[in-house]
Protein backbone atom coordinates (compact mmCIF):
# COMPACT_ATOMS: atom_id res chain seq x y z
CA UNK A 1 0.00 0.00 0.00
CA UNK A 2 1.57 3.35 -0.98
CA UNK A 3 2.10 5.90 1.78
CA UNK A 4 -0.50 8.62 2.14
CA UNK A 5 2.26 11.21 1.99
CA UNK A 6 5.95 10.86 1.36
CA UNK A 7 8.78 13.38 1.14
CA UNK A 8 12.08 12.05 -0.21
CA UNK A 9 15.30 13.99 0.43
CA UNK A 10 13.53 17.25 -0.11
CA UNK A 11 15.32 20.57 0.01
CA UNK A 12 13.72 23.94 -0.46
CA UNK A 13 15.73 27.11 -0.67
CA UNK A 14 14.26 30.57 -0.88
CA UNK A 15 16.43 32.98 -2.79
CA UNK A 16 16.28 36.68 -3.41
CA UNK A 17 16.88 38.39 -6.74
CA UNK A 18 19.83 36.91 -8.65
CA UNK A 19 20.03 34.07 -6.12
CA UNK A 20 21.09 36.30 -3.26
CA UNK A 21 20.38 35.68 0.44
CA UNK A 22 19.44 32.00 0.17
CA UNK A 23 17.48 30.58 3.11
CA UNK A 24 17.16 26.84 3.43
CA UNK A 25 13.60 26.11 4.63
CA UNK A 26 13.83 22.33 4.18
CA UNK A 27 17.14 20.53 4.34
CA UNK A 28 17.22 16.98 2.93
CA UNK A 29 13.85 16.38 4.51
CA UNK A 30 12.39 12.86 4.33
CA UNK A 31 9.14 11.70 5.89
CA UNK A 32 6.59 8.96 5.30
CA UNK A 33 3.00 9.18 6.54
CA UNK A 34 1.16 5.86 6.55
CA UNK A 35 -2.49 5.52 5.53
CA UNK A 36 -5.00 5.62 8.36
CA UNK A 37 -2.90 7.48 10.92
CA UNK A 38 -3.09 10.88 12.52
CA UNK A 39 0.36 12.34 12.05
CA UNK A 40 1.38 15.31 14.20
CA UNK A 41 3.81 17.66 12.50
CA UNK A 42 5.47 19.96 14.99
CA UNK A 43 8.07 22.65 14.96
CA UNK A 44 8.71 26.21 16.04
CA UNK A 45 8.01 29.17 13.76
CA UNK A 46 10.31 29.06 10.75
CA UNK A 47 10.97 25.34 11.09
CA UNK A 48 9.69 24.65 7.55
CA UNK A 49 6.32 23.04 8.37
CA UNK A 50 4.22 25.26 6.11
CA UNK A 51 6.82 25.02 3.34
CA UNK A 52 6.60 21.21 3.47
CA UNK A 53 2.80 21.33 3.40
CA UNK A 54 2.72 23.80 0.52
CA UNK A 55 5.11 21.64 -1.49
CA UNK A 56 2.91 18.61 -0.86
CA UNK A 57 -0.15 20.54 -2.04
CA UNK A 58 1.65 21.66 -5.20
CA UNK A 59 1.73 25.35 -4.27
CA UNK A 60 5.53 25.32 -4.40
CA UNK A 61 8.24 23.29 -6.06
CA UNK A 62 11.14 21.84 -4.14
CA UNK A 63 14.67 22.92 -4.98
CA UNK A 64 15.72 19.28 -4.79
CA UNK A 65 14.05 16.00 -3.96
CA UNK A 66 10.64 14.59 -4.71
CA UNK A 67 7.52 13.36 -3.03
CA UNK A 68 4.19 11.72 -3.50
CA UNK A 69 0.69 12.07 -2.21
CA UNK A 70 -1.70 9.12 -2.34
CA UNK A 71 0.63 7.39 -4.77
CA UNK A 72 0.99 10.31 -7.20
CA UNK A 73 3.70 12.96 -7.54
CA UNK A 74 3.06 16.22 -5.69
CA UNK A 75 1.00 18.72 -7.68
CA UNK A 76 -1.25 16.24 -9.47
CA UNK A 77 -4.65 17.92 -9.80
CA UNK A 78 -6.68 14.71 -9.94
CA UNK A 79 -5.15 13.45 -6.70
CA UNK A 80 -6.20 16.65 -4.95
CA UNK A 81 -9.85 15.66 -5.41
CA UNK A 82 -9.10 13.04 -2.70
CA UNK A 83 -7.38 15.54 -0.41
CA UNK A 84 -8.76 18.13 1.99
CA UNK A 85 -6.61 21.11 2.89
CA UNK A 86 -6.89 23.86 5.46
CA UNK A 87 -4.34 26.67 5.32
CA UNK A 88 -2.82 28.27 8.39
CA UNK A 89 -4.41 31.59 7.45
CA UNK A 90 -7.94 30.80 6.41
CA UNK A 91 -8.92 33.14 3.57
CA UNK A 92 -12.25 32.51 1.88
CA UNK A 93 -14.55 34.38 -0.44
CA UNK A 94 -17.25 36.58 1.02
CA UNK A 95 -20.39 34.67 0.23
CA UNK A 96 -22.99 32.68 2.18
CA UNK A 97 -21.40 29.76 4.02
CA UNK A 98 -23.39 26.98 2.38
CA UNK A 99 -22.80 28.32 -1.13
CA UNK A 100 -19.12 28.75 -0.33
CA UNK A 101 -18.73 25.15 0.78
CA UNK A 102 -20.67 24.02 -2.30
CA UNK A 103 -18.33 26.08 -4.51
CA UNK A 104 -15.25 24.33 -3.12
CA UNK A 105 -16.94 20.95 -3.40
CA UNK A 106 -17.85 21.68 -7.04
CA UNK A 107 -14.21 22.58 -7.75
CA UNK A 108 -13.41 19.05 -6.62
CA UNK A 109 -15.76 17.67 -9.25
CA UNK A 110 -18.69 16.98 -6.93
CA UNK A 111 -22.22 17.35 -8.26
CA UNK A 112 -25.71 17.36 -6.79
CA UNK A 113 -27.30 15.49 -5.08
CA UNK A 114 -24.06 14.15 -3.54
CA UNK A 115 -22.66 17.70 -3.17
CA UNK A 116 -25.79 19.00 -1.49
CA UNK A 117 -25.99 16.08 0.93
CA UNK A 118 -22.32 16.20 1.82
CA UNK A 119 -22.39 20.00 2.28
CA UNK A 120 -25.28 19.74 4.74
CA UNK A 121 -23.51 16.88 6.53
CA UNK A 122 -20.24 18.78 7.14
CA UNK A 123 -22.06 21.98 8.10
CA UNK A 124 -23.99 19.98 10.67
CA UNK A 125 -20.93 18.19 12.04
CA UNK A 126 -19.13 21.52 12.47
CA UNK A 127 -22.21 23.19 13.97
CA UNK A 128 -22.47 25.67 11.12
CA UNK A 129 -26.07 24.97 10.12
CA UNK A 130 -27.33 28.07 11.93
CA UNK A 131 -25.00 30.34 9.98
CA UNK A 132 -25.27 28.56 6.60
CA UNK A 133 -27.04 31.60 5.07
CA UNK A 134 -24.67 34.16 6.57
CA UNK A 135 -21.86 35.78 4.61
CA UNK A 136 -18.55 34.14 5.52
CA UNK A 137 -16.88 37.55 5.44
CA UNK A 138 -18.95 38.66 8.41
CA UNK A 139 -18.18 35.71 10.68
CA UNK A 140 -15.77 35.63 13.61
CA UNK A 141 -12.28 34.16 13.17
CA UNK A 142 -13.26 30.97 14.93
CA UNK A 143 -16.32 30.51 12.73
CA UNK A 144 -14.27 31.17 9.60
CA UNK A 145 -11.85 28.47 10.72
CA UNK A 146 -14.78 26.09 11.01
CA UNK A 147 -15.95 27.05 7.51
CA UNK A 148 -12.38 26.38 6.38
CA UNK A 149 -12.59 22.92 7.91
CA UNK A 150 -15.95 22.39 6.19
CA UNK A 151 -14.48 23.15 2.76
CA UNK A 152 -11.61 20.76 3.52
CA UNK A 153 -13.99 17.98 4.51
CA UNK A 154 -16.72 18.45 1.90
CA UNK A 155 -15.20 15.98 -0.58
CA UNK A 156 -14.87 13.27 2.10
CA UNK A 157 -11.08 13.21 1.56
CA UNK A 158 -8.80 10.21 1.97
CA UNK A 159 -6.06 12.53 3.20
CA UNK A 160 -6.65 15.61 5.29
CA UNK A 161 -3.80 18.14 5.46
CA UNK A 162 -4.43 20.65 8.21
CA UNK A 163 -2.16 23.57 9.07
CA UNK A 164 -3.08 24.87 12.54
CA UNK A 165 -6.74 23.81 12.35
CA UNK A 166 -7.73 24.82 15.87
CA UNK A 167 -5.67 27.96 16.46
CA UNK A 168 -8.71 30.28 16.48
CA UNK A 169 -11.17 27.95 18.19
CA UNK A 170 -12.48 28.17 21.73
CA UNK A 171 -12.07 25.12 24.03
CA UNK A 172 -15.50 23.52 23.32
CA UNK A 173 -14.95 23.90 19.57
CA UNK A 174 -11.46 22.41 19.92
CA UNK A 175 -12.90 19.37 21.66
CA UNK A 176 -15.52 19.06 18.91
CA UNK A 177 -12.88 19.27 16.17
CA UNK A 178 -10.69 16.76 18.02
CA UNK A 179 -13.58 14.31 18.14
CA UNK A 180 -14.34 14.96 14.50
CA UNK A 181 -10.72 14.23 13.52
CA UNK A 182 -10.74 11.01 15.52
CA UNK A 183 -13.95 9.99 13.76
CA UNK A 184 -12.33 10.77 10.39
CA UNK A 185 -9.32 8.61 11.36
CA UNK A 186 -11.62 5.82 12.51
CA UNK A 187 -13.25 5.92 9.08
CA UNK A 188 -9.85 4.93 7.64
CA UNK A 189 -8.69 8.36 6.51
CA UNK A 190 -5.24 9.86 7.04
CA UNK A 191 -4.71 13.16 8.80
CA UNK A 192 -1.52 15.19 8.52
CA UNK A 193 -1.77 17.77 11.24
CA UNK A 194 0.55 20.70 11.80
CA UNK A 195 -0.05 22.55 15.04
CA UNK A 196 1.43 24.57 17.85
CA UNK A 197 -1.20 23.16 20.20
CA UNK A 198 1.10 20.50 21.62
CA UNK A 199 -1.47 19.15 24.05
CA UNK A 200 -3.86 18.57 21.14
CA UNK A 201 -1.22 16.73 19.14
CA UNK A 202 -0.35 14.66 22.21
CA UNK A 203 -3.97 13.68 22.64
CA UNK A 204 -4.82 12.58 19.12
CA UNK A 205 -1.67 11.83 17.11
CA UNK A 206 -0.56 8.27 16.45
CA UNK A 207 2.88 9.45 15.36
CA UNK A 208 4.74 12.71 15.70
CA UNK A 209 7.63 14.41 13.90
CA UNK A 210 9.40 17.42 15.30
CA UNK A 211 10.94 19.63 12.65
CA UNK A 212 13.52 22.28 13.38
CA UNK A 213 15.49 24.35 10.90
CA UNK A 214 14.25 22.26 8.02
CA UNK A 215 15.27 18.90 9.47
CA UNK A 216 13.44 16.18 11.36
CA UNK A 217 14.81 16.15 14.91
CA UNK A 218 12.52 13.49 16.39
CA UNK A 219 10.15 11.03 14.79
CA UNK A 220 8.19 8.21 16.29
CA UNK A 221 5.05 6.94 17.92
CA UNK A 222 3.65 9.55 20.28
CA UNK A 223 3.54 7.13 23.21
CA UNK A 224 7.19 6.11 22.64
CA UNK A 225 8.36 9.68 22.39
CA UNK A 226 6.64 10.67 25.60
CA UNK A 227 8.32 7.85 27.48
CA UNK A 228 11.80 8.74 28.65
CA UNK A 229 14.54 6.14 28.43
CA UNK A 230 16.88 8.20 30.58
CA UNK A 231 14.61 8.91 33.51
CA UNK A 232 12.46 6.70 35.69
CA UNK A 233 9.50 7.56 37.81
CA UNK A 234 9.46 5.86 41.21
CA UNK A 235 6.61 5.56 43.66
CA UNK A 236 7.52 4.66 47.24
CA UNK A 237 5.83 4.62 50.64
CA UNK A 238 7.00 4.92 54.17
CA UNK A 239 9.48 7.73 53.47
CA UNK A 240 9.54 11.49 53.92
CA UNK A 241 8.88 13.45 50.66
CA UNK A 242 11.85 15.69 51.47
CA UNK A 243 14.24 12.77 51.01
CA UNK A 244 14.21 13.15 47.21
CA UNK A 245 14.46 16.36 45.24
CA UNK A 246 11.24 17.29 43.46
CA UNK A 247 9.27 14.52 45.14
CA UNK A 248 5.50 14.91 45.56
CA UNK A 249 3.37 13.22 48.18
CA UNK A 250 -0.15 11.96 47.76
CA UNK A 251 -1.70 10.12 50.68
CA UNK A 252 1.02 7.70 51.82
CA UNK A 253 2.73 7.55 48.40
CA UNK A 254 5.78 9.62 47.43
CA UNK A 255 6.51 10.07 43.72
CA UNK A 256 9.87 11.18 42.33
CA UNK A 257 11.99 10.99 39.16
CA UNK A 258 15.56 9.67 39.03
CA UNK A 259 18.08 9.10 36.27
CA UNK A 260 18.02 5.51 35.03
CA UNK A 261 21.68 5.19 35.98
CA UNK A 262 20.80 6.14 39.59
CA UNK A 263 17.95 3.62 39.90
CA UNK A 264 19.85 1.14 42.10
CA UNK A 265 21.10 3.88 44.45
CA UNK A 266 17.59 5.37 44.79
CA UNK A 267 16.06 2.00 45.65
CA UNK A 268 18.81 1.44 48.25
CA UNK A 269 18.11 4.83 49.73
CA UNK A 270 14.37 4.15 50.04
CA UNK A 271 15.12 0.88 51.84
CA UNK A 272 17.67 2.50 54.11
CA UNK A 273 15.05 5.06 55.12
CA UNK A 274 12.70 2.24 56.06
CA UNK A 275 10.42 2.64 53.09
CA UNK A 276 9.47 0.36 50.23
CA UNK A 277 9.27 0.76 46.47
CA UNK A 278 5.72 0.44 45.11
CA UNK A 279 6.30 1.08 41.39
CA UNK A 280 9.06 1.93 38.91
CA UNK A 281 8.08 3.13 35.40
CA UNK A 282 9.77 5.04 32.59
CA UNK A 283 9.19 8.74 33.34
CA UNK A 284 6.55 10.27 31.10
CA UNK A 285 7.28 13.72 29.74
CA UNK A 286 4.94 16.10 28.01
CA UNK A 287 5.33 16.82 24.34
CA UNK A 288 6.03 20.39 25.33
CA UNK A 289 9.10 19.32 27.35
CA UNK A 290 10.44 17.28 24.43
CA UNK A 291 9.70 20.10 22.03
CA UNK A 292 11.55 22.62 24.18
CA UNK A 293 14.55 20.30 24.64
CA UNK A 294 14.87 19.68 20.90
CA UNK A 295 14.44 23.25 19.80
CA UNK A 296 16.86 24.53 22.47
CA UNK A 297 19.48 21.86 21.71
CA UNK A 298 19.33 22.62 18.01
CA UNK A 299 19.05 26.33 18.56
CA UNK A 300 22.75 26.97 18.39
CA UNK A 301 23.23 25.25 15.03
CA UNK A 302 23.79 27.70 12.22
CA UNK A 303 21.17 27.63 9.46
CA UNK A 304 22.50 26.81 6.01
CA UNK B 1 -14.47 22.87 -18.46
CA UNK B 2 -16.56 23.01 -15.29
CA UNK B 3 -13.73 24.29 -13.03
CA UNK B 4 -13.02 27.03 -15.61
CA UNK B 5 -16.65 28.15 -15.53
CA UNK B 6 -16.72 28.03 -11.74
CA UNK B 7 -13.60 30.21 -11.48
CA UNK B 8 -15.00 32.59 -14.11
CA UNK B 9 -18.36 32.88 -12.36
CA UNK B 10 -16.60 33.44 -9.06
CA UNK B 11 -14.39 36.16 -10.55
CA UNK B 12 -17.44 37.84 -12.04
CA UNK B 13 -19.16 37.64 -8.68
CA UNK B 14 -16.14 39.14 -6.91
CA UNK B 15 -16.10 42.01 -9.41
CA UNK B 16 -19.87 42.46 -9.56
CA UNK B 17 -19.90 46.01 -8.23
CA UNK B 18 -17.20 47.10 -10.67
CA UNK B 19 -19.16 45.45 -13.49
CA UNK B 20 -22.30 47.26 -12.43
CA UNK B 21 -20.44 50.58 -12.33
CA UNK B 22 -19.04 49.97 -15.83
CA UNK B 23 -22.47 49.10 -17.22
CA UNK B 24 -24.10 52.09 -15.54
CA UNK B 25 -21.29 54.32 -16.78
CA UNK B 26 -21.82 53.19 -20.39
CA UNK B 27 -25.58 53.64 -20.13
CA UNK B 28 -25.19 56.96 -18.30
CA UNK B 29 -22.82 58.34 -20.93
CA UNK B 30 -25.19 57.29 -23.70
CA UNK B 31 -28.05 58.99 -21.86
CA UNK B 32 -25.97 62.17 -21.60
CA UNK B 33 -25.31 62.12 -25.34
CA UNK B 34 -28.83 61.19 -26.29
CA UNK B 35 -30.80 63.41 -23.96
CA UNK B 36 -28.68 66.56 -24.06
CA UNK B 37 -29.07 66.96 -27.83
CA UNK B 38 -32.37 67.63 -29.57
CA UNK B 39 -31.26 65.50 -32.52
CA UNK B 40 -28.50 62.92 -32.14
CA UNK B 41 -26.11 63.00 -35.07
CA UNK B 42 -24.14 60.08 -36.47
CA UNK B 43 -20.98 61.86 -35.31
CA UNK B 44 -22.24 61.92 -31.72
CA UNK B 45 -23.00 58.23 -31.87
CA UNK B 46 -19.60 57.43 -33.38
CA UNK B 47 -17.82 59.58 -30.80
CA UNK B 48 -19.62 57.71 -28.00
CA UNK B 49 -18.73 54.34 -29.49
CA UNK B 50 -15.08 55.23 -30.09
CA UNK B 51 -14.72 56.60 -26.57
CA UNK B 52 -16.21 53.52 -24.91
CA UNK B 53 -14.29 51.17 -27.20
CA UNK B 54 -11.03 52.72 -26.08
CA UNK B 55 -11.91 52.31 -22.42
CA UNK B 56 -12.67 48.60 -22.73
CA UNK B 57 -9.04 47.47 -23.35
CA UNK B 58 -7.92 49.72 -20.50
CA UNK B 59 -10.42 48.14 -18.11
CA UNK B 60 -9.34 44.68 -19.22
CA UNK B 61 -5.70 45.60 -18.60
CA UNK B 62 -6.37 46.68 -15.03
CA UNK B 63 -8.60 43.69 -14.31
CA UNK B 64 -6.10 41.17 -15.67
CA UNK B 65 -2.97 42.66 -14.24
CA UNK B 66 -4.17 42.38 -10.65
CA UNK B 67 -6.32 39.22 -10.83
CA UNK B 68 -3.68 36.67 -9.83
CA UNK B 69 -1.85 39.10 -7.56
CA UNK B 70 -4.97 39.90 -5.52
CA UNK B 71 -5.80 36.23 -5.06
CA UNK B 72 -2.26 35.47 -3.94
CA UNK B 73 -2.08 38.46 -1.63
CA UNK B 74 -5.38 37.63 0.05
CA UNK B 75 -4.32 33.93 0.17
CA UNK B 76 -7.71 32.91 -1.17
CA UNK B 77 -5.84 31.17 -3.96
CA UNK B 78 -4.73 28.44 -1.52
CA UNK B 79 -8.19 27.03 -0.91
CA UNK B 80 -8.95 27.18 -4.65
CA UNK B 81 -5.74 25.57 -5.90
CA UNK B 82 -5.95 22.89 -3.21
CA UNK B 83 -8.88 21.51 -5.23
CA UNK B 84 -8.82 19.32 -8.31
CA UNK B 85 -8.07 21.99 -10.89
CA UNK B 86 -4.90 22.72 -12.82
CA UNK B 87 -3.16 26.06 -13.00
CA UNK B 88 -4.07 26.18 -16.70
CA UNK B 89 -7.76 25.88 -15.81
CA UNK B 90 -7.33 28.55 -13.16
CA UNK B 91 -5.78 31.06 -15.60
CA UNK B 92 -8.43 30.18 -18.19
CA UNK B 93 -11.12 30.77 -15.56
CA UNK B 94 -9.76 34.21 -14.71
CA UNK B 95 -9.56 35.15 -18.40
CA UNK B 96 -13.10 33.89 -18.94
CA UNK B 97 -14.22 35.97 -15.94
CA UNK B 98 -12.60 39.07 -17.43
CA UNK B 99 -14.26 38.24 -20.75
CA UNK B 100 -17.62 38.01 -18.98
CA UNK B 101 -17.14 41.45 -17.40
CA UNK B 102 -16.06 42.95 -20.72
CA UNK B 103 -18.98 41.18 -22.39
CA UNK B 104 -21.39 42.84 -19.98
CA UNK B 105 -19.73 46.21 -20.53
CA UNK B 106 -19.71 45.85 -24.32
CA UNK B 107 -23.32 44.67 -24.29
CA UNK B 108 -24.24 47.81 -22.37
CA UNK B 109 -22.30 49.89 -24.92
CA UNK B 110 -24.07 47.99 -27.69
CA UNK B 111 -27.57 48.54 -26.34
CA UNK B 112 -26.91 52.17 -25.46
CA UNK B 113 -25.05 52.69 -28.74
CA UNK B 114 -27.86 51.10 -30.73
CA UNK B 115 -30.28 53.58 -29.22
CA UNK B 116 -27.98 56.47 -30.20
CA UNK B 117 -27.40 55.06 -33.70
CA UNK B 118 -31.14 54.58 -34.21
CA UNK B 119 -31.72 58.13 -33.05
CA UNK B 120 -29.16 59.28 -35.64
CA UNK B 121 -30.99 57.21 -38.34
CA UNK B 122 -27.77 55.35 -39.15
CA UNK B 123 -27.09 51.69 -39.90
CA UNK B 124 -26.62 49.33 -36.97
CA UNK B 125 -24.31 46.91 -38.78
CA UNK B 126 -21.04 48.85 -38.20
CA UNK B 127 -21.87 49.09 -34.50
CA UNK B 128 -21.76 45.33 -33.99
CA UNK B 129 -18.53 45.03 -35.99
CA UNK B 130 -16.94 47.74 -33.85
CA UNK B 131 -18.10 46.06 -30.69
CA UNK B 132 -16.83 42.67 -31.82
CA UNK B 133 -13.43 44.19 -32.55
CA UNK B 134 -13.44 45.93 -29.19
CA UNK B 135 -14.13 42.65 -27.38
CA UNK B 136 -11.32 40.86 -29.26
CA UNK B 137 -8.91 43.75 -28.57
CA UNK B 138 -9.79 43.73 -24.89
CA UNK B 139 -9.38 39.97 -24.56
CA UNK B 140 -5.97 40.16 -26.25
CA UNK B 141 -4.90 42.96 -23.90
CA UNK B 142 -6.10 40.94 -20.89
CA UNK B 143 -4.15 37.89 -22.12
CA UNK B 144 -0.98 39.98 -22.49
CA UNK B 145 -1.51 41.50 -19.02
CA UNK B 146 -2.26 38.10 -17.49
CA UNK B 147 0.88 36.68 -19.08
CA UNK B 148 3.06 39.38 -17.53
CA UNK B 149 1.23 39.24 -14.19
CA UNK B 150 2.26 35.60 -13.73
CA UNK B 151 5.84 36.69 -13.07
CA UNK B 152 5.76 40.46 -12.49
CA UNK B 153 4.15 42.68 -9.88
CA UNK B 154 1.03 44.54 -11.07
CA UNK B 155 2.98 47.78 -11.58
CA UNK B 156 5.67 46.16 -13.73
CA UNK B 157 3.10 43.99 -15.50
CA UNK B 158 1.12 47.12 -16.43
CA UNK B 159 4.27 48.79 -17.76
CA UNK B 160 5.28 45.64 -19.66
CA UNK B 161 1.80 45.30 -21.19
CA UNK B 162 1.78 48.95 -22.22
CA UNK B 163 5.19 48.48 -23.82
CA UNK B 164 4.18 45.25 -25.57
CA UNK B 165 1.06 46.91 -26.96
CA UNK B 166 2.83 50.14 -27.97
CA UNK B 167 5.85 48.52 -29.62
CA UNK B 168 4.06 47.13 -32.71
CA UNK B 169 2.34 50.52 -33.13
CA UNK B 170 5.72 52.26 -33.04
CA UNK B 171 7.20 49.71 -35.46
CA UNK B 172 4.31 50.27 -37.85
CA UNK B 173 4.93 54.00 -37.79
CA UNK B 174 8.66 53.56 -38.41
CA UNK B 175 8.88 50.47 -40.62
CA UNK B 176 5.54 50.57 -42.40
CA UNK B 177 2.31 48.58 -42.61
CA UNK B 178 2.12 45.03 -41.32
CA UNK B 179 4.26 45.48 -38.20
CA UNK B 180 1.19 46.50 -36.24
CA UNK B 181 -0.11 42.95 -36.64
CA UNK B 182 2.76 41.63 -34.54
CA UNK B 183 0.46 42.15 -31.55
CA UNK B 184 -2.56 43.62 -33.30
CA UNK B 185 -4.02 45.79 -30.53
CA UNK B 186 -3.07 48.95 -32.38
CA UNK B 187 -4.35 47.62 -35.72
CA UNK B 188 -7.78 46.89 -34.25
CA UNK B 189 -8.00 50.09 -32.21
CA UNK B 190 -7.07 52.06 -35.35
CA UNK B 191 -9.95 50.42 -37.23
CA UNK B 192 -12.34 51.35 -34.44
CA UNK B 193 -11.08 54.94 -34.44
CA UNK B 194 -11.37 55.23 -38.23
CA UNK B 195 -14.82 53.68 -38.45
CA UNK B 196 -17.90 55.64 -39.39
CA UNK B 197 -21.60 54.81 -39.33
CA UNK B 198 -22.25 56.44 -42.66
CA UNK B 199 -21.46 53.43 -44.76
CA UNK B 200 -20.71 49.75 -44.55
CA UNK B 201 -17.53 49.06 -42.53
CA UNK B 202 -14.90 47.31 -44.61
CA UNK B 203 -13.20 45.62 -41.65
CA UNK B 204 -9.79 43.98 -41.96
CA UNK B 205 -10.28 40.62 -40.24
CA UNK B 206 -6.63 39.57 -40.40
CA UNK B 207 -5.69 41.28 -37.10
CA UNK B 208 -8.75 39.72 -35.46
CA UNK B 209 -7.64 36.24 -36.51
CA UNK B 210 -4.09 36.95 -35.31
CA UNK B 211 -5.47 38.31 -32.03
CA UNK B 212 -7.50 35.16 -31.37
CA UNK B 213 -4.50 32.92 -32.06
CA UNK B 214 -2.19 35.08 -29.93
CA UNK B 215 -4.71 35.12 -27.08
CA UNK B 216 -4.67 31.32 -27.03
CA UNK B 217 -0.86 31.25 -27.22
CA UNK B 218 -0.52 33.79 -24.41
CA UNK B 219 -2.97 31.82 -22.26
CA UNK B 220 -0.92 28.65 -22.81
CA UNK B 221 2.32 30.51 -22.07
CA UNK B 222 0.90 32.21 -18.97
CA UNK B 223 -0.38 28.84 -17.72
CA UNK B 224 2.99 27.22 -18.31
CA UNK B 225 4.86 29.96 -16.44
CA UNK B 226 2.29 30.07 -13.64
CA UNK B 227 2.47 26.27 -13.25
CA UNK B 228 6.17 26.56 -12.49
CA UNK B 229 5.83 29.41 -10.01
CA UNK B 230 5.65 29.17 -6.25
CA UNK B 231 2.29 30.71 -5.47
CA UNK B 232 3.06 31.19 -1.82
CA UNK B 233 6.14 32.52 -0.15
CA UNK B 234 7.12 31.29 3.28
CA UNK B 235 4.83 32.68 5.89
CA UNK B 236 7.21 31.61 8.63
Amino acid sequence: MPPALEFEHMTKEYRGWFGRNPVCALDDFSLRVEPGEIFGFLGPNGAGKTTAIHIAMGFMRPTRGSGQMLGQAFGDARTRSRVGFLAETVALYHRPVERLVRFYGALNGMRDPQLQGRTREVLESLELTDVSDRNAGKLSRGMIQRVGLAQALVNDPDLLVLDEPTSALDPPARVAVRELLLAVRDAGKTIFLSSHQLSEIELISDRVAILHRGRIRRLGRTADLLESRERLQMVARGIDPGAFEGATASNEYVTFDVLASAQRAAIGRVWSLGGEIVRVNPARRSLEQIFMEITQDAGEEPRR
Amino acid sequence: MRPVLLIAANFLREQRWLTLVLVLYAVGMAALFGLSEKQVSAEDAVFFLRQQSLYAPLFSLFLAVSAVHNERKSRRILAVLSKALTRRQYIAGLLAGILAILGAYCLAIGIAGAWLVRSAHASLEPLWILLGMTVVTSVLVSAVAMFFSTFLTPLFATAATALAVALPAALEQVLGRGWGNLLPVYSMVAQVLEATLAHHVAADWRPVTIAVVETLLLWALASWIFAGRDITTAVE
